[in-house]
C-alpha cells in the first residue's frame, strides 16, 4: 500500500517534471519519496519502537 | 524576479502570522504561563508582544537593504555564503520538525477533544490531503484563504470571551505586585516562542509585497495580539484559577465547556474545535510552505510545486514517529521547541542585524 502509493505519486509527479527539464527537482523528489519509504517500512515494521522526541530530548541532553 | 500574482502583501502575511498564533496559544500559553506565574499570568503576553514590536523594527531595518530578498538569502548575504547555508539547513530541520509536530498536535487534539478512541491517521490524512490540493495553488490562494478564516475566528473568540464573562472571577486574577515581575517575564517565554513565528514569513520574503511598511504592521499586530492574548489569559484563569489551568491540557476547552447563556445555549465547544481546525490547516500549510521555500533556496530549484505531495507524504510517517503519546509532545514543546524557536525567531535575526551593522551590509 505505502510502497504502491509513493510509486503512484512518483510517477505523476515525476512525468510533469520530466516534461518541465526540472531535473535537480526529480533528483530532489526522489530523494524525499526515499526517505518516506524508509520512514514508512520503519513505522511500519516497529510501530511502537522508542519515540523520535525520545532520540532528540537524549541528544540535546534534556531529561524526559 | 517574481510576478506580482505570485506574491501576497505584507498585510495578508501578518494576518497568516495572526492565524498561525492561535493554535498554539490555545494549547501553550496558558498552561505554560500559569505554572510560571500562578495568577499573574495574564500579563505575561504584554512583554512579548512588546519584543514581537522590536522584532518588527529588526526586519524593517533589514528589508530596507534587501528589498526582494527571503531570509535565508539575506543570512547569506549577511555571513557569507557557507555560513548562511547551514543557518538555511538548520530553519529547514527546524520547520520540518514544526511541521511534523503541529500535524501530530491538530490529530491528537481532535482525538483528545471530541474523538476518542479514533485513530488519528483518519485526521491527519483527511487534513494532509486538503493542505496538498490547496498548496498546489500557491501562496496567494493560502493568503486569500485565510483572508476568509481569520475574521471567523475572532469573531468565534470573541463571541466566546463575552459568553465567558459571566464566569469570570476578578480575585483569580489578583493580587498582582511588584513581586510578581519576575514570574511573569518567566512566564512570558512560552508566549515569546509562539511570537517568534513571525520571523519565519521571512522564508518567503521574496514574495511579499510593500515590505516597507513592516513598522506599521507589526505595531498594529502587537496591540492586536496584547489585547487578544490578555483577554484569553483572563477568560481562563478568570473562570477557574490558576491551579486548574496549570494542570489541565487544554484550559480553554474546559472553560468554554463552563458556558451556560440562560442554560438554553450550551456545548459551544464545537465552535473552538471547528476554529481549531481551520487554524490549524493554515498552521500546517504555513509550514510546509516554510520548508519546501529552504528547500528550493538550498538546492536552486525552479519550482517546488512537484515536491509538495511527496514532502507531505514524507511528513505523515515522520509525524507518526515523532511522539508516543502526547506527553512526550508537551515536553518537546516546553524545553526544546521554545527556546528554539527564540533563537530561530528573535536572536538569529538580531545577531544578522548586528552582523550587518558591522560588516556595513545593513
Amino acid at each position: 500500500m505505502l510502497t504502491l502509493l509513493i510509486a503512484a505519486v512518483s510517477a505523476f509527479e515525476i512525468t510533469s517534471m520530466v516534461k518541465g527539464k526540472q531535473f535537480r527537482e526529480i533528483v530532489a523528489f526522489a530523494v524525499i519519496a526515499l526517505l518516506s519509504l524508509g520512514m514508512g517500512v520503519y513505522y511500519i515494521l516497529t510501530p511502537h519502537e522508542k519515540s523520535l522526541i525520545i532520540y532528540i530530548l537524549e541528544f540535546f541532553g534534556i531529561h524526559f | 524576479m517574481l510576478s506580482d500574482s505570485r506574491k501576497i502583501s505584507i498585510r495578508q502575511a501578518v494576518l497568516i502570522f495572526l492565524t498561525i498564533t492561535f493554535t498554539p496559544s490555545i494549547r501553550l500559553i496558558p498552561t505554560y504561563a500559569a505554572q510560571r506565574a500562578k495568577q499573574a499570568a495574564w500579563l505575561s503576553p504584554i512583554i512579548s508582544t512588546v519584543l514581537l514590536l522590536l522584532l518588527g523594527l529588526v526586519w524593517q531595518v533589514l528589508y530596507k537593504r534587501y528589498k526582494d530578498c527571503s531570509l535565508m538569502e539575506i543570512y547569506c548575504d549577511i555571513t557569507g555564503s557557507i555560513a548562511g547555508r547551514i543557518i538555511a539547513v538548520i530553519y529547514l530541520l527546524w520547520m520540518i520538525l514544526l511541521t511534523a509536530l503541529y500535524i501530530r498536535y491538530f490529530a491528537i487534539r481532535l482525538v483528545g477533544a471530541i474523538y476518542p478512541n479514533t485513530s488519528i491517521s483518519i485526521f491527519i490524512i483527511s487534513m494532509l490531503v486538503i493542505v496538498t490540493y490547496t498548496l498546489r495553488f500557491g501562496l496567494p490562494v493560502l493568503a486569500r484563504f485565510n483572508e476568509v478564516v481569520l475574521p471567523f475566528l475572532v469573531l468565534a473568540f470573541f463571541l466566546l470571551f463575552l459568553m465567558m464573562i459571566p464566569n469570570i472571577k476578578t480575585e483569580m486574577l489578583t493580587p498582582v505586585s511588584l513581586r510578581s515581575i519576575l514570574p511573569v517575564v518567566r512566564a512570558s517565554v512560552g508566549s515569546t516562542g509562539i511570537l517568534a513565528y513571525f520571523t519565519f514569513i521571512f522564508i518567503f520574503g521574496n514574495r511579499i509585497n510593500n515590505k516597507e511598511s513592516i513598522k506599521k504592521s507589526s505595531a498594529e499586530m502587537s496591540m492586536f495580539l496584547t489585547a487578544a492574548l490578555v483577554l484569553f489569559q483572563i477568560s481562563i484563569l478568570g473562570t477557574f484559577g490558576y491551579r486548574v489551568a496549570q494542570r489541565t491540557q487544554l484550559p480553554f476547552l474546559v472553560a468554554v465547556k463552563q458556558i451556560s447563556v440562560m442554560n438554553i445555549f450550551e456545548k459551544v465547544e464545537s465552535i473552538v474545535v471547528s476554529v481549531w481546525v481551520l487554524s490549524d490547516f493554515v498552521i500546517i500549510s504555513f509550514f510546509i510552505t516554510c520548508a519546501l521555500s529552504i528547500l528550493g533556496f538550498l538546492l536552486k530549484l525552479r519550482d517546488t510545486k512537484p515536491l509538495i505531495s511527496i514532502y507531505v507524504i514524507f511528513s505523515y510517517f515522520l509525524c507518526m514517529l515523532l511522539a508516543n503519546n502526547v506527553f512526550e509532545m508537551e515536553k518537546l514543546s516546553d524545553a526544546f521547541a521554545i527556546p528554539g524557536n527564540i533563537i530561530l525567531g528573535f536572536v538569529i535575526p538580531a545577531v544578522m542585524l548586528l552582523v550587518g551593522k558591522i560588516r556595513r551590509k545593513v
